[in-house]
């Protein structure tokens, strides 16, 4: 039986990982970073990147290295350490490598030539825990760019993307809240979900409780909204526009250089049934710019 | 391999480390409802009938209020209300179906992921046993508890 998979990962670094295995951890930026995927029970995916500036590194040599820190911690332990390390040959510029100790680690490094990054993923997993399978599977799906040249994202199911050039400022990760904030000099792209979608519209319709759960985060902007139906389910379209008088002293400032100030904002609300969960996307931008619509589309609610 | 202090700690209550609970244990955990806590559904949400102390301390501050005048009579019980998915995971708790169950309860109705429904579903239940409403049975009963001990 085909296990179901949802895509995982930071700042483009995805990985397919089985659904019920959770972000636990992340760190860093497109340059150098790290994150964590934990399973259920004992296994965990670990997943790091670097830059290679601009030099093709030798992979064997980065492999070793990498496998000689791990040996030495289990050497700390006094534990028995062997190793399995080989090209990959199903790919070009990637290699793969086992380890043994205590746990059982099975790993691949990956170059990128385009975005000129090394990515080391592993899967770690006990003795008694038989996750060989799935292991490969996760190892064989690691990418770190689309070929649209969006920036991808995905954790506890919420998979989207993001134009280049944006970077992540804020992320609030709850349980049963989501939301990640992105800026490009004066532009954003905000992106949320909401869990317990039922509950939360039990007292109040959309509209009431966007007005009151999520509008009050929106600064700068004056907004409205509209219902709409969005993906195929119930939803509000928010427009906006700029307001206040530092919005204002900002723009003039904007309109000094050769950029513009975005004094727009476009969103989309939507409802989605199937997996009890709220959804938005806003973006702020100048005008004919689709992001808000481009980003909502690449979302897949259910 | 135990350390120093755990060997103590066999033999000298308050030294030593702490038990580490493994996650699975953890999960095989069962909660069950305080026989005294009454508790009834109303719509939506469960409301649950806490009664007051009746300690000798409990009976003093009583007398002390009643004296004072700052009033009349007091309750006999409290109530709280649970919200609705509080409500659920308490109906839930029906001393037979261990955490893991209550998990899989809530991850099925509000269509939560593994990982969401643990989170919320492990903190709230630690917060009704801080206030007495619930206890934490381990799946053996008490005989489990105390071979671990040893």
């Amino acid at each position: 039986m085909a296990i179901q998979t949802a895509p995982v990962g930071w700042h483009g670094i995805i990985v397919d990982a089985p659904a019920d295995w959770s972000l636990v951890g992340v760190n860093g930026d497109a340059k150098k970073g790290y994150f964590r995927v934990d399973s259920p029970i004992a296994s965990a995916l670990e997943v790091k990147w670097e830059q290679a500036f601009g030099k093709k590194p030798d992979l064997m040599a980065k492999a070793r290295e990498f496998l000689a820190n791990i040996e030495k911690s289990a050497r700390k332990r006094k534990v028995k350490f062997d190793t399995d390390l080989k090209a990959d040959k199903g790919a070009v510029d990637s290699v793969r490598f086992l380890w043994r100790a205590d746990r059982l680690g099975q790993g691949r490094l990956v170059y990128c030539e385009r975005c000129d990054r090394v990515v080391i993923a592993q899967v770690i997993t006990t003795r008694d825990e038989n996750v060989s399978k799935v292991a490969s599977e996760m190892l064989d799906s690691v990418r770190d760019h689309r070929e649209d040249g969006w920036i991808e994202w995905g954790l506890y199911g919420l998979g989207f993307a993001i134009p280049p050039g944006y970077s992540i400022e804020k992320q609030t990760l709850m349980s049963g809240f989501l939301a990640l904030f992105f800026k490009k000099g004066a532009k954003t792209i905000v992106v949320e979900r909401w869990g317990l979608a039922s509950t939360l519209l039990a007292k109040d319709d959309m509209a009431t409780w966007y007005r009151k759960d999520a509008v009050p985060d929106v600064k700068g902007y004056r907004v409205e909204f509209e219902p709409d139906a969005v993906a195929g389910h119930e939803g509000l379209r928010v427009k906006g526009w700029r307001r206040g008088i530092v919005q204002a002293v900002k723009a003039a400032g904007y309109s000094l250089t050769l950029h513009q100030h975005p004094g727009l904002l476009t969103g989309y609300v939507w409802h989605c049934a199937d997996s009890n969960r709220l959804f938005s996307v806003r973006a702020t931008h100048i005008e004919g710019e689709q992001i808000a619509e481009k980003v909502r589309d690449l979302i897949i609610c259910h | 391999m135990s350390t120093l202090s755990d060997t103590i700690g066999r033999y000298v209550p308050m030294v030593g480390r702490k038990p580490k609970i493994e996650r699975k244990d953890a999960l095989a955990i069962i909660p069950v409802r305080h026989p005294l806590v009454k508790w009834e559904r109303t719509d939506k949400e469960v409301v649950l009938s806490i009664p007051m102390r009746d300690d000798r301390i409990a009976r003093a501050v009583k007398a002390i209020i009643k004296i004072l005048r700052m009033a009349r009579q007091l309750p006999e019980c409290r109530q709280l209300g649970l919200d609705e998915v509080g409500s659920y995971v308490w109906e839930l708790c029906d001393g037979v179906r261990t955490i893991d169950g209550v998990v899989l309860g809530v991850t099925k109705e509000y269509k939560l992921t593994r990982r969401e429904a643990e989170a919320s579903v492990t903190m709230f239940l630690q917060t009704l046993a801080k206030k007495n409403l619930i206890g934490l049975m381990s799946a053996g009963g008490k005989k489990s508890v105390n071979n671990k001990r040893r």
